[in-house]
């Protein structure tokens, strides 16, 4: 029955998310909109997590370039490492590297905020003073979360493959103009599109996860802890469903 | 709390930041497909393009100059490609210029190769047909490198057994490692370098001789040089000359004789073509013999006759006294 109520428990929260989700689309686009609210969080969740994102970029980007260089050595192709670190860099990692630190940061962030701001019933109290909780809190926050990760996702690319570059030159010595050559060489409009595109959505989701979780926050303090936990954890696997999704599509467009 | 002016100048560099690099990435990407530069179209035609495809590189001399736009099929043994070529390069290119489809590296992607023609062409311009050479495909290399790989190993079956034939006993090796013959080998040479050493020599010795007549020294110096002996030598030949007219007439007299004789009635002619006459000549002879046998026997009986036996035993006396002192 266990396994039964848990497959329940999650049809209902997939749908009452899908509700959610679709709650935002019709205040997404109101004519009274909070724009210095969304500037606010936009400031919070963009300009705010690009330290997080942007070490983590380096690290990823050095790492990786550190780890191949033995494989394609034993091959004779040192010379692909730029190719090779730019493609997975732009293609994957960095979408999604930077939505898992995102998820991780603004998710629980927002499950914990809003949810101590449920409990605590000013979302409430909102409602009475006759602004609505969900354009002020939820649709900005939303709106930002999907707006910036795109922004963070390039500023990531960018690192990343400048972290390669450092990562080539611990070994061998290539020239920065060289290095990009050979890294834009590599690349495609079919490497970057989708993977930019991609980005709006994992930010969606992280938005959309973290103001649900908040907003269905119940059990005083306690709920406060499970809401932003819960928020990351949902908003992660997310992630990890929307790339999976994304490409299979980039994959039926013809663009792997 | 940080100010909301400071926050908004923070959020602002990083979208714009985030923007910058997004359109100087997506730039980059678009000028490498000639997406933003003016370029010249022209074509060229192939049989086969080898796995060709439209975003692929064009280059002139070793230097990207464009990218390929579009392949077409035009016919079952044609292929119409059309190659966008920048502008600034352009002007560099001349409509002669042969296009191959060739490979980056190795394994690299395929791309066209502009090599400059021969002679002069004039410039590019919108829908210029390049001419076209084979490329070179990798499969036919493969091919031939195939059939050189088993013509190799035919030729290594040829040596091996050739090898195993002359380690075999009585063979070339043996001939080779064969002391007694190497020994009359250089005995031989020496010979005949000895024998070369004398010739040399003897052309030495030809040579003083011949220095020698040139000098007019000896009996040949003398013959050669002196003008005196050469007139002696004129006159002898002169001589020689005349001594040789008379033999020829005296030959040709004797000639004449001969012939008269063997013309029928001549004496050798009718000695030896004439049988009546040969049948005369052994009657006669018979005769004779006869006849010399009568007049033998004659003379024996004149010996016995008393008037001439006085004469005939005077002579046996003499005779036999001859005989005694004559030991």
């Amino acid at each position: 029955m266990a396994e039964r109520n848990g497959f329940h428990a999650l049809a209902v929260e997939a749908g009452e998310l899908s509700m959610f989700a679709g709650r935002f689309f019709r205040n997404a686009f109101h004519r009274r909109f909070e724009w210095r609210e969304l500037l606010r969080q936009a400031a919070i969740n963009g300009s705010g997590s690009l330290p997080l994102v942007g070490i983590t970029a380096f690290i990823m980007g050095l790492v990786l370039t550190v780890q191949s260089r033995p494989t394609l050595a034993r091959f004779g192709a040192e010379s692909m490492l730029p190719a090779m670190v730019a493609i997975s860099v732009v293609r994957e990692i960095a979408p999604v590297i930077t939505a898992l630190i995102c998820a991780g940061k603004i998710g629980s962030s927002m499950g914990a905020e809003l949810g101590s701001m449920k409990v605590t019933e000013q979302i409430d109290a909102m409602e009475v003073s006759g602004t609505n909780p969900f354009r002020y809190l939820a649709v900005t926050r939303i709106w930002s979360t999907t707006l910036m990760l795109p922004v963070l996702v390039v500023l990531a690319d960018a690192i990343a493959i400048w972290a390669s570059w450092v990562g080539v030159n611990i070994r061998d010595t290539v020239s920065w103009p060289l290095f990009y050559r050979q890294v834009f060489d590599s690349l495609e409009y079919g490497d970057i599109l989708p993977a930019f595109a991609k980005s709006y959505f994992f930010g969606f989701a992280i938005g959309v996860v973290g103001c649900y979780k908040g907003f269905t926050t119940a059990k005083g303090t306690e709920g406060v802890g499970r809401s932003a936990h819960s928020a990351v954890v949902v908003a992660s696997l997310l992630i990890f469903f929307l790339d999976l999704i994304a490409v299979q599509i980039t994959d039926l467009l013809g663009l792997t | 709390m940080p100010s909301t002016s400071g926050r908004s100048l923070r959020l602002g560099l990083f979208v714009l930041a985030g923007t910058a690099v997004l359109v100087i990435g997506l730039y980059l990407l678009g000028s490498k497909r000639d997406l933003f530069s003016r370029t010249l179209t022209v074509e060229a035609v192939f049989q086969q393009v080898g796995g060709l495809r439209p975003g692929n590189n064009v280059r002139y001399m070793g230097i990207n100059v464009g990218t390929v736009q579009d392949i077409a099929i035009t016919s079952d043994t044609t292929v119409r490609v059309r190659l966008a070529i920048r502008e600034e390069a352009a002007g560099h290119i001349r409509t002669n210029a042969v296009a191959t489809v060739g490979t980056d590296g190795l394994m690299g992607n395929r791309l066209v190769n502009l090599a400059p023609g021969e002679g002069d062409g004039g410039p590019l311009a919108d829908g210029t047909v390049l001419p076209s050479s084979v490329p070179l495909d990798t499969d036919l290399m493969l091919r031939t490198l195939d059939r050189t790989n088993a013509n190799l190993a035919a030729i290594t079956d040829d040596v091996r057994e050739l090898a195993a034939r002359l380690n075999t006993k009585g063979n070339a090796v043996d001939l080779l490692a064969d002391t007694v013959l190497a020994h009359d080998l250089s005995a031989a040479l020496r010979e005949i370098r000895i024998a070369a050493e004398h010739a040399r020599s003897a052309t030495a010795g030809i040579d003083a001789v011949l220095g020698d007549v040139r000098e007019g020294k000896g009996v040949l110096g003398t013959l050669v040089g002196d003008p005196a002996s050469e007139r002696q030598v004129r006159g002898l030949l002169g001589n020689l000359r005349q001594v040789s007219d008379s033999l020829h007439a005296a030959t040709e007299g004797i000639n004449r004789f001969a012939a008269a004789l063997n013309t029928p009635g001549g004496i050798a002619h009718t000695l030896t073509a004439d049988t009546l006459l040969t049948q005369d000549l052994r009657r006669t002879l018979s005769r004779l013999d006869t006849g010399s046998a009568l007049l033998n026997e004659d003379l024996r009986a004149l010996q016995r006759n008393w008037f001439f036996r006085g004469y005939f035993k005077d002579k046996e006396k003499v005779l036999k006294r001859g005989t005694r002192t004559r030991p």
